[in-house]
This record gives C-alpha cells, structure tokens and sequence, in this order.
C-alpha cells in the first residue's frame, strides 16, 4: 500500500521516515532546530483508511510540523492513530488542520509524551467528516509544559465528540487545554476534558477551558470539563462557556451600519481566529485556517 | 448581649463536640430485630404501620426492582457494603405517631436529643420539630399558630394515615422507585421521615426542622421526606442527622422529595454528620412550577461514603434555584456530592456554589448534571466550584456534565483547585496571629459564603463541625 501522506519541508536533513510492519515512524533528530514548518500532507482517496504513526522528536530538537487532511480525502472511514514522543528539551509545535469531506467517519488517536523540561504546543483545527471521535491524550513530565487548543465548527448533520485530556506525573508542569467551537445546523457538538495531577506531580499549575457558541435552535451542545487532583501543591482549574452571540455586540455592530447576518458572522469568525493571531509566523496556515470559516 | 453572627446565642449547638455524635444509647431493643432484607420483611413493615394495600403493593414493586437495577457505574466503590448485614427496620421506642411531649419520650432518647440540642432549638428558633430514632420518628410537633393556618407537619407514617390520597398523589413521583437501585431499597423498606404540606399563600417565617438518628450497630435508615409548598406559600426546611461509629457499616439510603408550587419558595437545609462508618446514598429532587424558587444549602461532614446531588427540575417558566453545598472529606472519607439542575420552563435561571475540603487522604468530588431542554428559552446558569487541598495525601475532583439544546441559554462553569495560599497566611502572621489561627480564618473565610446562608444557630453549628473536622491541622 503506498504510503498515504507526503512530507515536504525545507530543508529534509535530520527528518527520517520509516515504513514498519505496525505503521509508520517518523523521526526528528536531536539537538537540531527545523527551519520552516514540516508538511505532512494526506493524499486524496476514496480508500478506508488505517493509519498508525510515530513521531518522535529528538532531545533539544525544535520544530513545528503541520498536518493537513484535506477534503478530497473522502473514503468512508478514517482510523487514525498517532502517538508522538517529544523528548527532552525539545520544543514542538504540532498543528493539525482537518478538513476531510464531509461524508467520512474519523476516529484519532493521539498521544504526545512530553518528556522533562521540553514545551509542546498543540493547535487542532477540525472542520471536516460527517461524524468526529477524536481522542487526544498529553503525558507530561517534570517542568515541561504542553498547552493544546482545539478549534472545531459543526455544520448540517456534522457530529463531533472531541476529548482532550492532559495528566502530569513530573514536578513544576505547565500546561492549558483551550477548546472553542461552534455548532450550527443541526449538528452536535460536545467537548470532554480530564487534567489529572499525579501525586508526584507538586508544584503544577494547569487550566482547562471550553468555550461554544450555540448558533441555532436545532443544535446540540455538550461540555465535560474534568479535574482529578491528588496532590495539594498544585493551581489547576477549569471553565466551560455555553451561549449564543451576544445581542449587546450584535446591536453595537448593527449602529454602525452591518445588519445582522454580516454582524453573525464577523463575530463568529472572530471568535474562532481569535487564536490564529498565536501563529503568525505561519501566513500559509492562517490563510488555510481562514479558508474553512 | 443580643446573640449575632460573632457572638451567637451560647445555647443551641454551640458546644457540639465529638463525644455528643459518637455517644450510642443502650441497643438492648436490638434483639427483636434481624439483619437482612426480605420480602417478609417488607409485608412486616407494611403490616407493622397498618398501611393501605396501594402502599405495600409499591414497597413489593420496588423490593423486586430492587434486585434488577445495578450498582451505580460511577463514584465511590460500593462492593464492601454489605447489604445483608444492615438491619432494615427497628424501633427502640414502640410508640406509634411518637410521644405527645419531649417529656414523654424515654429518658436516654430524650438525652441524647438533648445533647444534640434539638429540644432548645425547637424552644428558641423553630416552627416545628420532627425526631427520628431508628426507623421511627419518636416526637413531631408544630407551633400551633401554624398548624391554625392549615400548615401540615408530620411524621410520614401518620401523614400516610390521615392524609392518604395527599400522600398517594405526590409519593416517589419526583424520585420514582425505578431511579437507581438504592431507592428501589427505600421504595421497600422506607419507615418514618417527614411529610410537610404548606397551604396557598402561607408564609412561614421560622424554620422547620427533621433530626434523624441513628444509634445502633449496622442500622439502616430509609426515612422519606415529602415537601408540598403550594401556591404562593414559602418554607424553611432544616434537616440534620448524625449516628455514633462503630466501625461496621450503616446505610442511610432516605428520600427527599418536593413539589414547590406557582410563585412558591422553599429553602431546604441540611447539615449531614452521619458516622464515618456510614454509606450515605441518598437522594433528594425538587420540581418547580411557574415563578417558584428552591434554594438548597447544604453540608456534608460526616459519613464515609457520601453520594448525595441534590436536584431541581425547573419545569414552570421563570423558576430558579440556588444549590449552595460544603462537603468536607477527611481521612477515610469519600465526599462524592454535587447538584443537578434541569432547565425545562422559559427564563428558568439556577446557580450553584459549591466548596469542597480535603484533609487527611479524603476525596473530595464534585459531580454536577446541567441540562438545558430545547424548551427551557433564555435559560441562564452558573456554576462556581472550589475545593481546598489541605495536605498532599488528599484529593479532589470536579466532574461536570453540561449539555445544551437550545441556542439562547448562557451557561457559565467555573472550577478552582488549590491549596492555602503561603502569602496569605504569611501576611495574617505577619500580623501577630499565630500560623493555626490564621489557617482557620482562611477556611472560615472560604466557606463563608456558604455558611452565612444559614439561620445563625445553623451557622454556629456548621462552624462548629468545621472546627471538629480541622482539628490537628487548625483548631
């Protein structure tokens, strides 16, 4: 079978890919900063898709690495499984960009280790399938930080079920889950979160928040923002916002001239690229980003 | 002096301490009780109170349900419990409908009420009084002003009695007998509780209040408390119970349910001190006609298991209701407690503050269920959780569920864990006040807001449990 992505990036030395019997493992090597984002780039296909992929990012290595699955992917079922193990000291920017049509059924997996004092920052914008499982799980070690922002829009009969969950087991961890969605139509939407403190883990500070807007009356919206704490030394807490567009900022804009549907949809978009001014060094993605709202 | 929130009256549950809870009567009358559960048993109860056929039919209905629901598949492991060695049903005093008097009641059930400080509250602050000891209630009384108005206040087996078609209408309706298998249990073995009915427009300005009791080893208590505010008409129901340790499980599993009418208001009080060694699963449901408000403000201190989320069914637009809790876990304890709100009716609004402690190696949970019907328009909610971590044995969790069907509800969470805060401890010592003051005056501070919703008698009392539950880390 061939391999169903391609990896583009500036400048390939240091970046390894294998084919293995159980998937596919790539490898960023230590003690290197990766000029440029790495592409990984799904090709289109109508065939169901089983997907299991390693990445692995060498000690004191430095990267972002974009991932894009576009809407001519579009077999029935996508299985995706990806585990990434950061290493320590390295520093990680993972953006996923999903926008796979929007007759297919995707269930992710991700797992990111995050090894000790190494920083991993993950953006995951999902537009794409008829119906979402995504389950994304962070491990994070002693002084390291992981901070994870999901993005997603439901739109007709989309149904996304999105889990984010982060537990720290090392000393002085940092870490925030940010999930901000908007379901429209008559789609679902639900965000789930858990931020487990081990008790070993003294000295973290984390927060969890979850935040959609609720655009029409035939939508379904849900937030399970959990916390586990087992340790006293810790600054952990969590929000959950569920409202529609508020009317105040809806007339402010209607006395400056924009009628309604345009004031919507400013305010709409607003509130999802909020987090688009994080990557501005990525013109390329901002504008995909943009492309899907 | 005139008693006020820093220098309360000295009376009342002032000088609660340890001994008063942990002190059990002689249990001689034990020996005509079993342990174990039965359909016998059920068909005895029932012929015991003299009940209609309706009632026993529904006691069988649930024993039978009883042994198809399953175990709850969430929370506190419940495997230890062992249901065939609770005793179901006892009666130390055998006196039906209770004693006229306190006077009449036996003199070691009469002093351990005492010490509990149940007869002076009734004397100074209360409406009414209800005493459950065992399986049955020993003494209910109301002022007679109130019962002049048409307020009814019972003992449950008697409102069964003399009021059986009030009783039959509203009976585990809200809380059916099909809910979860520990009220498929009561709906079998319920004896004794609370039947409150407060006619239209009737304002009762003090509180009324339930005491249980538990004194023997491996008790079971299933009292039901039926609340009936109807329209126009506002209430303040307290209810405090509490059992000596043993150190062989007890099970409280009562039911708590109540109808609040159009432009009613009810404000239900507990403070909850069970034995460490008791299973709390109780369950208590609200539901809400048109303009009517529930405010629940409760705090659990004691029992080794608590699984308690009190709920609101906000069914008549523009209802609201106040879920206000403190749960405190030590060491052996696990406080799982929460609220649950449903947004059915227009405009509906509710707001839940919820503090939570752990010391020792107790867990410490917050589980809450918020659901907005696609009906409930314009619907507002807010949800504010806390929860102190006083040492690095202990633990807490907050497990909220919010789900929304309609595109014009606002519904806020906010959720904060921590511990105390060095700085402000060290600027309160920085002022000459010695490091356990300044910790207590930090933890008194946090559960203020809870607290001072409370009648100052109440609020005295709760402190007092506090400062129990802190001692050797604050006093």
């Amino acid at each position: 079978m061939p391999i169903p992505f391609d990896i583009l990036a500036p400048e390939t030395r240091g970046i390894t890919l294998k084919v293995t019997k159980g998937g596919y493992t790539l490898t960023l090597a230590a003690n290197r900063t990766f000029e440029g984002p790495i592409l990984i780039k799904f090709r289109p296909t109508d065939k169901n898709l089983n997907i299991s992929l390693s990445v692995t990012i060498g000690k004191n290595a430095k990267a972002t690495i974009v991932e894009e699955w576009p809407s001519d992917v579009r077999p029935a079922t996508i299985n995706y499984d990806v585990r990434i193990a950061a290493n320590e000291k390295s520093d990680l920017r993972w953006i996923t960009i999903q926008n796979v049509a929007k007759t297919s059924i995707m269930a992710e997996k991700r797992k990111t280790t995050i090894g000790n004092k190494a920083e991993v920052n993950i953006y995951s914008f999902d537009f794409g399938a008829k119906r979402l499982e995504s389950h994304c799980e962070q491990s994070i070690g002693a002084e390291a930080e992981c901070n994870l922002t999901s993005v997603a829009r439901t739109q007709g009969t989309q149904h996304f079920d999105i889990i984010c969950d982060e537990s720290f087991t090392g000393k002085s961890g940092r870490g925030e889950i940010r999930c901000k969605g908007v379901a429209q139509d008559t789609s679902h939407l639900k965000f789930g979160g858990l931020l487990t403190i081990e008790k070993t883990a003294g000295g973290t500070q984390a927060y969890l928040k979850q935040e959609t807007l609720n655009l029409s009356s035939k939508a379904k919206v849900s937030a399970t923002p959990a916390l586990n704490i087992k340790t006293n030394d810790v600054k952990a807490g969590h929000g959950a916002s569920i409202r529609n567009l508020s009317p105040e900022e809806l007339f402010y804009l209607a006395s400056r001239g924009i009628n309604e549907k345009m004031g919507k949809k400013m305010l709409t978009e607003a509130f999802l690229k909020e987090v688009l001014n994080e990557l501005a060094d990525l013109p390329d993605v901002q504008k995909r980003v943009t492309s899907f709202l | 002096m005139k008693p006020s929130r820093k220098n309360p009256s000295p009376g009342v549950f002032s000088g609660l301490n340890r001994k008063t809870f942990d002190h059990h009567d002689s249990t001689g009358y034990m020996k005509k009780f079993g342990k174990g559960h039965s359909e016998e048993l059920v068909r005895v109860i029932s012929e015991d109170k003299g009940e209609p056929k309706w009632m026993l039919d529904l006691r069988l209905r649930a024993y039978r349900h009883f042994f198809k629901a399953p175990l709850p598949s969430f929370g506190p492991d419940l495997s230890k419990l062992d249901l065939d060695g609770i005793c179901y049903f006892a009666k130390a005093a055998d006196k039906k409908g209770g004693f006229k008097s306190w006077e009449a009641v036996p003199k070691e059930i009469k002093n351990t009420f005492e010490r509990l400080g149940i007869p002076e509250a009734e004397r100074k602050i209360l409406a009414g009084v209800g005493a459950q000891y065992e399986s049955e209630v020993i003494y209910h009384k109301i002022e007679k002003e109130w019962a002049r108005q048409g307020v009814i206040f019972l003992d449950m087996d008697v409102a069964l009695q003399k009021h059986p078609d009030l009783v039959k209408k509203y009976f585990m309706k809200v809380v059916p007998i099909t809910d979860h298998k520990f009220m498929a249990l009561h709906g079998a073995m319920w004896s004794g509780g609370t039947f409150l009915y407060i006619p239209k427009g009737v304002k009762v300005e003090k509180p009324l209040q339930a005491y249980f009791r538990m004194n023997a080893r491996s008790m079971g208590q299933f009292e039901h408390t039926l609340i009936i505010i109807d329209d126009g008409a506002k209430g303040h129901y307290i209810e405090g119970c509490s059992a000596p340790k043993y150190g062989s499980s007890a099970l409280h599993a009562g039911c708590v349910e109540i109808y609040v009418g159009k432009n009613a208001k009810l404000r239900y009080s507990s403070v909850e001190n069970w034995s460490k060694d008791t299973y709390n699963l109780n369950t208590k449901r609200a539901i809400l006609s048109k303009n009517a408000v529930i405010e629940w403000v409760g705090g659990n201190m004691g029992s080794g298991v608590t699984m308690l989320y009190p709920a609101s069914i906000l069914k008549g637009d523009n209802a609201k209701a106040d879920h206000l809790g403190i749960a405190f876990a030590n060491a052996g304890q696990i406080q799982d407690t929460g609220s649950k709100v449903f947004h059915i009716g227009k405009n509906t609004s509710s707001r839940v503050i919820m503090k939570s402690l752990s010391k020792g190696g107790g867990q410490s949970v917050y589980r809450g269920d918020l659901r907005i019907a696609k009906t409930a328009t314009n619907a507002i909610s807010q949800v504010e959780c806390d929860a102190l971590i006083l040492d690095p044995k202990s633990s807490s969790e907050t497990i909220p569920n919010i789900e929304s069907a309609n595109d014009t509800a606002t519904i806020n969470h906010e959720a904060r864990v921590g511990r105390l805060n060095e700085e402000d401890v060290f600027y309160l010592m920085s002022r000459g006040i010695p490091q356990e003051e300044a910790e207590a005056m930090i933890v008194n501070g946090f559960i203020n807001p809870i607290v001072r919703e409370l009648p100052l008698e109440y609020a005295v009392e709760m402190n007092r449990l506090i400062q129990m539950e802190m001692e050797n880390k604050v006093a």
